[in-house]
């Protein structure tokens, strides 16, 4: 569903080259959840940020159920980004309009007539249970509803793909755990293939079905979430995998802290 | 406190003069200025439109009228005046010249407003397909609302005290009547009368602006 053949995101900080994606291949299926993870400045956002172009590829291709957005006109990428949902860290809702607003947005980008869409608008709403709160400002909501009404935006046109930028980071653990069951129920019910970035690894484990390890640039390993056990190979993955709060408990001789 | 009954008709007159000139060059604030501070938004490094060439000669033109001081630009507008309206004289020519005045004067406003709105929220519009014009009214403008307004006020504000200067070439207003009879004159009386009515409007205008800002604002 999502392919990233050979992409690469190279820019210049000052006189700088920052290689902040070095050539990296990363294939999703349908159907799956998957997680990258790693801590900042890994390069895993612009990883995220090039599945619909965002981020613009210095180099490599990125293919979306077969199409390839690299090569696709303005407009035709407008069109293509309509299937493609997307949520944030900081929900980026528009704060001087109503959620219901929020929501018609997207359905307006996509031209879909007036009714239709305020009977859209409702549904979407409805799924993520924040019907009552259509005619509230995002200020009026805490932040776990925020990105719920985010999430709403994201479905509304009916995406094949939803990209997810650290959308629990901001949260706490709580109001992270129902964004998950969200996040879970969408994948089930409506077959949305999604790809979500964090660096929580409890996250990684609650929702995906593979989790790619990302460090410097790279993707250091691909990890099977279905397995009974998963062992990760790099001392990156080993530690992020240790048992809870092993990971900050126990030493790791090959992990250099100070890279971080 | 006669003397100045006597002047009513002149002062209301006045008066009259003065929202003339505020309205056309407020208008064409909005309608010309208002334009260009989205071009120089959208076409500014880094931006939506990013376009060098474009933004710098923007940039520059506005950089330029906003440098000459009010009066002279007044008096290097005449023929110009007399080319839209005309006349050199009066409240109307006065209007030409306060309306080049005001456009540039509005677009770095309207530039400025738009910088403030969050970068974030213009990405997940550009992730979802919207087009340029969508994301421009959408977003931008209706994120930047309170920004907009408050800008638009002191627009008004600045102009009504621009606007005294447009005695200089027959324009009027209560503000050329605080000039020519109390400074010209030494008629303090009518000049205090003048300052009196431009504090009470400029006042209004100010709360009449702050009140809607806050009003647009949902942020909270």
């Amino acid at each position: 569903m999502i392919t990233f053949k050979e992409v690469s995101k190279r820019y210049k900080t000052g006189r700088q080259w920052v290689d902040a994606v070095k050539p990296t291949s990363l294939h999703i299926e349908k159907g799956h959840i998957q997680g990258i993870i790693g801590f900042s400045g890994a390069g895993k956002s612009t990883l995220l940020r090039m599945a619909n172009l965002l981020e613009q590829p210095t180099a490599g291709e990125v293919y979306i159920d077969g199409q390839e957005l690299t090569g696709l006109s303005t407009g035709e990428l407008r069109e293509a980004r309509r299937s493609i949902g997307m949520i944030f860290q900081h929900y980026n809702l528009l704060s001087n309009e109503t959620c219901a607003a929020n929501v018609e947005f997207v359905l307006k980008a996509a031209k879909l007539p007036s009714r239709e869409r305020k009977k859209r608008v409702e549904e979407c709403l409805e799924i993520v249970g924040l019907a009552e709160k259509a005619r509230q400002y995002p200020a009026q909501l805490s932040g776990g509803q925020k990105q719920r009404v985010a999430i709403a935006r994201a479905l509304a046109n009916n995406p094949k793909v939803l990209l997810c930028d650290e959308p629990t980071s901001a949260l706490d653990p709580v109001t992270t755990l129902s964004i998950l069951e969200f996040l879970e129920k969408i994948n089930r019910e409506f077959q949305v293939t999604i790809m979500l970035v964090t660096h929580e690894i409890q996250v990684a484990k609650r929702l995906c079905s593979r989790v790619a390890v990302m460090e410097n640039g790279a993707i250091t390993e691909q990890l099977d979430m279905s397995l009974p056990a998963v062992k990760p190979a790099t001392p990156l993955g080993q530690f992020l995998f240790d048992t809870e709060g092993e990971g900050f408990r126990g030493s790791h001789p090959g992990l250099k802290i100070g890279d971080y | 406190m006669d003397h100045i009954l006597a002047l009513k008709s002149e002062i209301i007159k006045a008066i009259g003069q003065t929202c003339t000139m505020v309205s056309i060059s407020v208008a064409a604030a909005v309608m010309i200025g208002m334009p260009i501070g989205i071009l120089l938004f959208l076409t500014a490094p880094g931006h939506l439109r990013s376009n060098r060439p474009v933004y710098r000669v923007a940039s520059y033109a506005v950089n330029l009228v906003r440098s000459f001081p009010f009066l002279i630009l007044l008096v290097a507008l005449i023929p110009f005046s007399r080319m839209i309206v005309g006349t050199a004289i009066g409240p109307l020519a006065a209007s030409v010249s306060l309306s080049v005045a005001a456009i540039p004067f509005y677009a770095r406003l309207v530039e400025q407003s738009l910088r403030e709105v969050p970068k974030g929220v213009i990405e997940a519009a550009v992730a979802s397909g919207a087009s340029m014009k969508h994301i421009v009214w959408g977003v931008l403008l209706s994120e930047a609302r309170p920004g907009l307004v408050s800008g638009l006020t002191v627009t008004v504000i600045s102009f009504i005290s621009y606007s005294a200067a447009a005695g200089t070439v027959g324009g009027g207003g209560i503000g050329d009547l605080a000039i020519r009879y109390g400074y010209q004159r030494f008629d303090t009386e009518v000049m205090v009368a003048c300052i009196v009515i431009l504090v009470v409007i400029v006042q209004l205008v100010q709360w009449v602006g702050s009140f809607t800002a806050s009003r647009l604002d949902k942020r909270k």
